[in-house]
């Protein structure tokens, strides 16, 4: 090959290697920049998510939120959207892994003699449910509910031949104050429906947290209304001390929902002031 | 120098600043996106702000209730009683902000944590009824929240 033959050669090597360069360059900026349109709009769906729960939790009501199918894990302490930004949500919610557009929320009071908190609850909207009957009344009409259980995505029952542990669905065995998660056997004792409807919605870790979380808070209410007895004592009758000292006793000794609520009914009764 | 040497060195030399003035726009443009980002942050957080107006008033720590029916007014006594706990708790749900009732020419601290540097300091306020299950009177009370920013 002569001295010109060679040249050219070079030439075209150095472009080659020199596009290499420069289309790698271009390359690496694209992937970058689609990584971060991607985060930009994992944190967009977070943040409305987060402020969506917020402004639901006011009040009991029920809603929808439409976007792009995502996916949505929550650890009972963050959710985490599109496994990538996590926000902390630091409410009670009963839900599981989500992987849906169409997203349904319900908000429910919890009471335990007095009102603990509003609890969310979130599910994909496309998820069919079967309730026994008895349980059926307090479900809003943005959930899809299906009068046999062969065609339901999670399954609510008290009666064995309906919750078989099939493979396709969930299933949820209530039974003498028991909740079952038939899928991995954790079973949770609970005093009141609306944990039925938390374990529907949940699955037992998160079920497990949220119930521990309502407990902490109920805690922390009955001292308040503890205080709020001591004072109240204070200002009423002396005929309304004794009263006042049952409902302190039943708060203090976390007694159930009926013994206290009707403590503090029966002030009503002798002219005291209620204290919830 | 040969020619077809000097012409390989002017051709890296091009190429050279070529890539000085790509990495410079991309820095530019990360900061620009890094920008956005951060606004859009600040976007939402705001919204978070605003909502907590609506969202403390109806709390079950200080919503009036009679028989376990809820309200819509805030129980000065329960108001007292959650300013003086001192719980963890509502950090989480707070943050770094304070929420004041003001109410019977009295100022209720119900949450405080005021972060010991910030930047900037916004206040949202709304009137609120406020219940004294003393004597059982309504009164109009205004209830603040104020957000700092770092």
């Amino acid at each position: 090959m002569n001295k010109k033959g060679q040249g050219v050669q070079f030439n075209w090597i150095f472009i080659v290697i020199a596009g290499v360069f420069v289309l790698m360059f271009f390359l690496g900026f694209l992937v970058k920049y689609m990584d971060i349109q991607d985060s930009k709009q994992n944190a967009q769906y977070g943040w409305d998510f987060k402020n969506h729960i917020l402004g639901l939790k006011s009040t009991e009501q029920y809603s929808n939120f439409s976007a792009p199918r995502f996916k949505i894990n929550y650890d009972c302490e963050n959710i985490i959207i599109n496994g990538d930004q996590g926000f902390s949500m630091p409410y009670s919610i009963f839900m599981e892994e989500i992987d849906s557009g169409e997203i349904l929320f319900w908000v429910e009071e919890y009471h335990k003699g007095f009102l603990v908190d509003r609890v969310v609850f979130i599910s994909d909207a496309s998820k069919k449910y079967y309730f026994d009957e008895e349980y059926r009344s307090n479900i809003p009409p943005n959930i899809r509910l299906v009068s046999s259980a062969s065609n339901a995505d999670v399954v609510v029952s008290s009666d064995p031949l309906k919750v078989v542990d099939e493979r396709d669905r969930k299933e949820i065995f209530v039974n003498n104050g028991m909740i079952e998660f038939v899928d991995d056997g954790e079973r949770f004792l609970y005093d009141n429906d609306f944990f039925i409807y938390g374990a529907a919605f949940s699955n037992s870790e998160i079920f497990k947290c949220t119930q521990d979380d309502l407990e902490e808070r109920f805690d922390i209410l009955s001292e308040l209304y503890i205080s709020k007895i001591s004072y109240l004592s204070s200002s009423q009758s002396a005929s309304c001390t004794p009263l006042y000292n049952t409902l302190r006793n039943a708060l203090t000794f976390s007694l159930t929902a009926a013994e206290i609520k009707s403590s503090n009914d029966n002030l009503i009764n002798y002219g005291c002031e209620v204290v919830f | 120098m040969k020619r077809g040497q000097l012409q390989i060195q002017e051709s890296i030399f091009v190429l050279f600043v070529f890539f000085i003035i790509l990495v410079i726009g991309m820095v530019v443009f990360y900061q620009m996106e890094f920008r956005s980002i951060e606004r859009m942050r600040k976007e939402n957080e705001d919204v978070t702000f605003y909502y907590l107006i609506s969202y403390v008033p109806a709390m079950p720590e200080v919503v009036c209730s009679e028989k376990g029916i809820v309200e819509e007014c805030v129980d000065l006594v329960k108001a007292r009683a959650f300013a003086s706990y001192d719980n963890d708790y509502y950090r989480k749900i707070f943050g770094n902000r304070k929420i004041i009732l003001n109410a019977d020419g009295e100022k209720i601290e119900l949450y405080d944590f005021e972060p010991s540097k910030y930047s900037a300091e916004r206040i949202i306020s709304t009137p609120v009824s406020v219940y004294n299950p003393r004597d059982k009177s309504y009164t109009i009370g205004k209830l603040e929240v104020y957000d700092y920013e770092n």
